[in-house]
């Protein structure tokens, strides 16, 4: 079996929030409404270090999500790619409060793209109704069938993997033994978001040596000045 | 580490706080008037209650058009509490609007199901809403369902009825549903995780009870009059209605939360993703 899964090494990310931009652009959708880049404040260490953490869907294994929605809309695909399909949502707003990763959101108002950006779905398409990360899977799926490999070959990769200036984020088969996403996995110190949940999430994250004392008051998604 | 800090929910506003109000106490009504009176009640507010309330919802809605939809999934074995909840309103709605019009005894125990059935898929419905801290603790759907029991039996109360001398079956009612609503809610209060109590709530909350409970027993054993069984109907169904809209209200997403579940491997000893 396959199943994309997406690596983020936070000892890389630098927090310029390209991968947002570039994500909202390619998929015509407002900024942050898929992926947003968490700043978790400036600690008073000596030496400084930053941690960011980009957000999106997970992908779950099994998605709190696809269970709770009433129309269908939230499919989980073979490759473990949840989509939501837009002309069956409703806008209930039930995945979102059924989601633990913060990852779906309703678009409530208009909203209007910038020159250039992807113009594949009306944004009127969108109001109203649920939205959040697909892992670019029309991408992946039309790379796939050009005989391309996801994670490897532009085109056939997520837009926020081929963009990040800083080399952070990975993509490929998480079944693959031999493949880049699972060798870092197991290489380097990982971390999932929200555990306790046990929904199998397809994201891990990098994380440095000291991330467990990054002190408690720099947390929370802030950013101070000083 | 925590990355962000639990948000209050936005998803569900007043009008879905209004539908699950409106939709409890209608169905409970309906249950109460069989329970208590003996027999379906006499004016089909009940149904009506439902449909507004489904109305209601339409507005938060983003697109109320594809309502229709919400039954596709509804007999999937794995399929949406919200799907079944709809079912079974819109069944309580044609069933107890059918009754009225031209009564038939078998339409008694289709709209007495279905009235259940709604009222346990509202509590389920709410608990399936992982992300929701308050929302996720298991004497939620049992909590919601005894403060739709709460307003439904208040409201049987306040239309009143009964003959003087009679057995006072609404009262006596009322004043078990106040005794199972006030176990649970205390249940419900004392293990749910991350608990903050407010002194004033609890305060108003105790003294809605116990003026509910004295009410109710005066107008069960003592036979008072209309005006009591009006205010104590009215205060049970104004409790009830507060405190399912301040516990839908008050929710909160869980915080994002970062946790290692590999750590780095030397050697051979390698780990697999964990999955």
């Amino acid at each position: 079996m396959m199943r994309w899964a997406m690596v983020i090494d936070l000892r890389q990310c630098i927090g310029c929030k390209s991968c947002s931009v570039i994500c909202s652009q390619g998929n015509g959708v407002p900024q942050s409404s898929w992926r947003r880049v968490i700043d978790c404040g400036v600690p008073e260490y000596a030496h400084r270090e930053r941690l960011f953490v980009p957000v999106h869907c997970n992908h779950c294994e099994r998605p709190p999500c696809l269970e709770v929605c009433p129309t269908g809309a939230t499919t989980r695909s073979r490759d473990g790619i949840v989509t939501i399909d837009q002309s069956l949502c409703l806008g209930c707003g039930y995945c979102v409060l059924a989601c633990p990763y913060q990852a779906r959101v309703i678009i409530d108002r208009e909203f209007h793209l910038p020159p250039g950006a992807a113009r594949r779905n009306r944004p009127e398409d969108y109001l109203g109704v649920c939205t959040k990360c697909s892992f670019c899977s029309e991408r992946v799926d039309a790379g796939l069938a050009r005989g391309l490999q996801p994670g490897r070959d532009p085109e056939a990769t997520p837009f926020c993997v081929t963009t990040c200036t800083a080399g952070a984020l990975h993509f490929g088969d998480i079944d693959d033994e031999e493949g880049e996403v699972v060798t870092l996995v197991r290489e380097n110190r990982t971390a999932v978001l929200q555990q306790e949940f046990g929904t199998g999430p397809g994201v891990y994250y990098l994380v440095p040596e000291w991330w467990r004392d990054f002190p408690a008051k720099a947390a929370g998604g802030r950013v101070e000045d000083r | 580490l925590k990355i962000a800090e639990a948000v209050q929910q936005r998803a569900w506003g007043w009008a879905a706080a209004a539908n699950l109000n409106l939709g409890g106490v209608g169905a409970a009504f309906h249950l109460s008037a069989l329970i208590a009176g003996g027999g379906r009640p006499d004016l089909p507010a009940a149904p009506f209650l439902v449909l507004a309330g489904f109305l209601l919802q339409t507005i938060e809605t983003g697109r109320p058009l594809r309502g229709y939809k919400v039954l596709s999934s509804v007999l999937q074995p794995d399929g949406s509490w919200m799907s079944r909840e709809v079912l079974l309103g819109v069944v309580f709605v044609i069933a107890g609007l059918t009754d009225w019009l031209f009564p038939h005894p078998l339409l008694t125990p289709i709209t007495a199901t279905a009235a259940a059935g709604f009222i346990l898929a509202q509590g389920l419905l709410v608990y399936r809403a992982r992300a929701v801290k308050a929302w996720t603790t298991r004497t939620v759907p049992v909590l919601l369902g005894s403060l739709s029991f709460m307003g439904g039996s208040g409201l049987l109360l306040a239309i009143g009825g009964q003959e003087p001398g009679q057995i006072q079956g609404p009262a006596l009612l009322a004043l078990i549903v106040l005794t199972v609503n006030g176990t649970v809610w205390h249940l419900h209060e004392s293990t749910r995780p991350g608990r903050r109590r407010s002194g004033a709530g609890v305060g108003v909350w105790m003294g809605a009870h116990a003026l509910c409970g004295t009410m109710a027993i005066s107008v069960a054993a003592l036979g008072a009059g209309r005006v009591v069984e009006l205010l104590a109907g009215g205060l049970m169904i104004g409790t009830g209605v507060l405190l399912k809209t301040g516990l839908l209200r008050a929710g909160r997403m869980h915080p994002l939360d970062l946790s290692t579940v590999l750590a780095k491997r030397s050697g051979s000893e390698k780990a697999s993703p964990g999955r």
